[in-house]
């Protein structure tokens, strides 16, 4: 079903937005998880943790499922279809992966977010997933990326379900 | 996304650019499972009870 041109128009923002929000989130959660590992002062530290499990809660996350749920939208609203263009069905697969991979970080994230809630965590404490947070943010970062310059570029190619007739 | 004609053009097989992703998701997956099932540090849940350098939560000792 292809929306009408002002609803399309509003779906278009809202995927923008939510996309560039995802990302966004995530550029701000690397820069805490960067400081969870590196920083000495303490209070900063768990300060860190707690910012890490907040923003990934109420801000990574439903981004993450705004941008995809407005993707799909685009995708099934517009003649650009859900299967119809590689770049489409790149952006859809990278997207999902980046989701999922995410809400598997959550587990850390809140394990953490738990820790400085009870207290001091020293530079040793649940080193693996401080360094966990560090790596996956930072993929991330370059992960959604993928999605954003697909969009501008939109390379050729059209997949075979996009290279059947119209009609069949 | 207004104008799907500007882009179309590939007639034939799969593009260049697409492989070159299918490889790099491919190789990516390879580690992730290599890490998962050789090193066991790899996947949700193992950041919470073994592996060098972790220890419980100062507070907690």
């Amino acid at each position: 079903m292809i929306l009408p041109p002002a609803i399309r128009k509003a779906a278009l923002v809202a995927h923008v937005v939510s996309s560039v929000g995802w990302l966004g989130t995530v550029v701000v959660f690397l820069v805490l998880a960067v400081a969870g590992v590196t920083s000495d002062d303490e209070p900063t530290v768990r300060a860190a943790y707690l910012a890490t499990d907040l923003a990934a809660t109420y801000a990574v996350v439903p981004f993450a499922f705004a941008a995809v749920a407005t993707g799909l939208v685009q995708s099934l609203g517009t003649h650009w279809g859900l299967v119809r263009h590689y770049w489409v069905v790149v952006k859809l697969v990278v997207s999902i992966a980046a989701l999922a991979v995410l809400l598997l970080q959550l587990d850390s994230i809140r394990l953490l977010g738990a820790a400085a809630a009870r207290g001091p965590l020293a530079p040793g404490d649940l080193a693996t997933a401080r360094a966990s947070l560090v790596l996956h943010a930072a993929g991330g970062v370059v992960v959604l990326l993928v999605p954003t310059v697909l969009s501008v570029y939109r390379p050729r190619g059209l997949t075979r379900y996009g290279r059947r007739p119209a009609a069949a | 996304m207004d104008d799907p004609t500007a882009t179309d053009g590939g007639t034939g097989g799969m593009p260049r650019w697409v492989k070159a992703f299918v490889v790099v998701g491919l190789v990516l997956g390879l580690a992730v499972l290599v890490a998962t099932f050789a090193g066991g540090e790899h996947g949700p849940g193992r950041h919470q009870g073994h592996g060098p350098g972790v220890a419980p939560p100062a507070a907690a000792r």
